[in-house]
């Protein structure tokens, strides 16, 4: 860079680079925007993460069901297919599970011994029985009530006021025997469907369902990372689609005027009248629905504003002295547009942009809350709402709307902080107060 | 101004026109149809069904006579329901009027005394605390706001049925689930208006010449701030109308959305099509309604040259 050439350009440059840098300190000092913008890079890792976390953290695939583990509260434990972790054999060998020792570990030895492996877990105070007492202490929730009494009672058969495994063992079974039969399979070599010593890994290690699991017994922490994916890439997306349009709509109507002008802003104009969700809808019931479908429909109903606000700042840039000076140089129009004209209105797009984004997230998942936007086996938050939202789930089983619910509004709200933040750093003028 | 609005009543015919027409041939366009779904018809009955809807005759056709109807008023059959559309649409507007009126009410009512309050009370904790609120209203999406208002007041407290709409006490729920958006926004506008207005030379002349403080706010400043809020009602209760679908969902109302993603689903032509068109109908009409408002308020604007 020249600075000591007040005549080229790129002394503009230098000049718009403090203004930058401006902007920057001031967004700084916004802690609302700042701690936005944190809570968004995190989502985004997250986001970019998933495989690993999935595989590493979670262990549980997106989309590995446990017919028998439906419902289950946060804390609950179950045996993942996929990223399946041994527990050390010196403490669960062979021989432990292998009951009846005739040398070979059967589905079935694999399934109560796990069953006893988590009623020992649950048995926080040793008694060997579960109390009232267990419950209450247990790693994890139990659902509906905490009326832990009544829970115990739904339980005890026999009436002694305590669980014994037999009594508990819907409440401790989570290693089914379809499950069960399936990890040995895996291990089984021989094919005899049980396994001989030197095919025995070991005993499957439960993994803790951090926040429950859905309707299809899948793990919903995994879930809702994977969802954070779709969300967040529409919203990036259908932005970008947004911003194309509209940027390019909004300039040139703005540099050309006259006639183009009244044209294509009455256009926009119409547009604004028209309830395009509900042709969004339309479109999405009835066209094969895939994830580009989706960004183009919302990133095409949603670039209104932005044209507007581009043809706003074109119209007061557009005679002034720098764009006067590329004409007398004989710069075509549209060039004067794209090089001169937007980059010049950039602050106003980018904050306009950034408060797009969790606009176009919100049609997301309004969309897929309907069942009209994300499809199997993909997921997003919008969907994960969705498939908590009929009133039985719900009420009994809450997690299951509030965890992706929470994860969008609170993204949302970070989106919001930050575009707000930087739209007072970009341009106190700006600034309503 | 009987020319503006004739001017303006034309441009929604026009609107609508071009609504019906881009749905109906995008609903045609689509693959599958009403009949081909659940259990095979009996080919004779197919055919009978066919004739009797007209899907056997060319798509131009059956539009000529979709829109004959149409101007004789006649919304047609739904075609999975036996039953002609207009009755289906009169039975569940009211439904969707009563949550989506209720909602806008509630947002006007409660966004401008909030953003009033803000506004009038700058950079004080009343101002922060009404802006902390409007943030977080615009960021909870309905779908979510509406379940967590269930958990807490009717399957917690009880105050409401959480088992879907049986009277009017269970409109509350979903008409606020509804309503925080705009009232967040609404909030959001006031404030910025009022902060815009307090500061003009009419507001200044208005106390110097010691018109009370009551007065100066109510009749001469809100007018100004309130023109904001006046011109995002338009797009707002387009929002709601569609808002509402998401809502009636989520609290099991008997509504205009709810027959909406059904009827889409089912590819049941004319129900889809006769609740667009209600709900354009209806948006065409508020639009027009705003547009007035805003002459009463700001004599600036005159729609008569």
């Amino acid at each position: 860079m020249t600075e000591h050439n007040p005549d080229s350009p790129a002394h503009d440059e230098a000049a718009g680079h403090s203004l930058w840098k401006d902007a920057l300190k001031r967004l700084m000092k916004n802690r609302a925007a700042v701690a936005g913008l944190a809570f968004i890079v995190l989502m985004s890792a997250m986001a970019l993460g998933a495989p690993v976390l999935s595989s590493q953290v979670t262990r549980f695939t997106v989309e590995e069901t446990n017919p028998c583990l439906r419902y289950q509260p946060p804390g609950m434990r179950g045996i993942p297919r996929v990223h399946t972790r041994t527990l050390p054999l010196d403490e669960h060998p062979f021989e432990a599970v292998d009951r009846d020792g005739d040398g070979f570990v059967t589905a079935e030895e694999l399934s109560v011994y796990l069953r006893q492996l988590e009623f020992e877990h649950l048995d926080v105070s040793g008694t060997g029985t579960l109390t009232e007492d267990d419950l209450r202490r247990a790693p994890r929730a139990f659902p509906g009530t905490s009326d832990y009494a009544r829970i115990l009672a739904g339980y005890d058969r026999n009436g002694d006021g305590v669980l014994d495994i037999d009594e508990a063992e819907l409440i401790v079974d989570i290693f089914p025997m379809s499950a069960a039969i399936f990890y040995v399979r895996q291990h089984d070599r021989t094919g005899d469907g049980r396994l001989s010593p030197d095919e025995f890994v070991g005993v499957p290690r439960p993994e803790v369902f951090r926040l429950g699991t859905d309707g299809l017994g899948r793990d919903l922490l995994t879930r809702a990372i994977w969802g954070a994916r779709i969300s967040l890439a529409v919203g990036l997306l259908a932005t970008l689609v947004s911003f194309f349009i509209g940027v390019t709509w909004g300039a040139i109507a703005g540099f050309f005027g006259g006639r183009v002008d009244t044209v294509m802003m009455r256009f926009v104009d119409i547009l604004y009248g028209l309830p395009y969700l509900f042709l969004v809808i339309l479109l999405m019931v009835i066209f094969e629905q895939s994830i580009l479908l989706i960004f183009i429909a919302i990133g095409a109903v949603s670039w209104l504003d932005m044209s507007r606000i581009v043809r706003g700042q074109v119209i007061s840039l557009k005679n002034q002295e720098f764009v006067l000076a590329a004409r007398s140089i004989g710069t075509p129009g549209l060039e004067i547009v794209f090089r001169h004209l937007i980059p010049n209105a950039l602050g106003p797009i980018i904050v306009y942009a950034t408060l797009t984004v969790p606009a176009v997230m919100l049609q997301e998942a309004f969309l897929s809350f309907l069942g009209l936007g994300v499809q199997p086996p993909q997921t997003s938050w919008g969907s994960l709402a969705n498939e908590g939202a009929p009133p039985g789930v719900m009420v009994n089983y809450p997690w299951l709307i509030l965890v992706p619910g929470s994860l969008l509004a609170l993204t949302l709200l970070s989106l919001n902080f930050f575009g707000d933040g930087l739209r007072d750093a970009l341009d106190p003028r700006m600034r309503k107060d | 101004m009987i020319q503006y609005i004739a001017l303006r009543l034309g441009q929604s015919i026009a609107v609508l026109f071009i609504i019906i027409s881009l749905s109906f041939f995008v609903m045609k366009a689509a693959p599958g149809s009403p009949l081909s779904q659940d259990r095979q018809l009996d080919p004779d009955i197919e055919q009978m069904l066919m004739e009797r809807y007209r899907l056997d005759q060319p798509v131009i056709v059956q539009y000529g006579w979709y829109l004959r109807g149409l101007v004789r008023g006649d919304l047609g059959q739904s075609i999975r329901q036996h039953a002609p559309v207009s009755e289906m649409v009169a039975e569940a507007i009211p439904y969707s009027l009563l949550i989506g009126g209720q909602a806008l009410l509630f947002a006007v009512l409660l966004g401008t005394l909030l953003g009033l309050l803000a506004g009038l009370k700058q950079n004080t904790g009343w101002d922060y605390g009404a802006m902390t609120f409007a943030m977080i209203g615009v960021s909870i999406p309905n779908f979510v706001l509406g379940p967590i208002l269930i958990l807490l007041f009717a399957a917690g407290l009880g105050w409401f049925n959480s088992g879907g709409y049986e009277a009017w006490p269970d409109s509350i729920l979903p008409s606020v689930s509804l309503g925080l958006f705009y009232t967040a926004y609404i909030a959001r506008l006031t404030r910025g208006g009022m902060l815009e207005v307090i500061r003009q030379d009419f507001i200044r002349t208005a106390r110097a010449k010691g018109v009370v403080e009551r007065l100066v706010v109510f009749r001469h400043a809100l007018r100004g701030a309130l023109l904001p809020v006046v011109s995002y009602l338009g797009p707002a209760s387009a929002s709601v109308l569609t808002g509402s679908v998401v809502i009636e969902k989520v609290f099991n109302v008997p509504g205009l959305g709810t027959f909406f993603v059904d009827a889409a689903f089912n590819r049941d032509y004319f129900l889809v099509l006769g609740v667009i068109i209600v709900y354009s109908a209806l948006l065409v009409v508020l639009n027009l309604i705003v547009d007035l408002l805003y002459t009463v308020l700001d004599p600036r604007v005159s729609y008569d040259d």
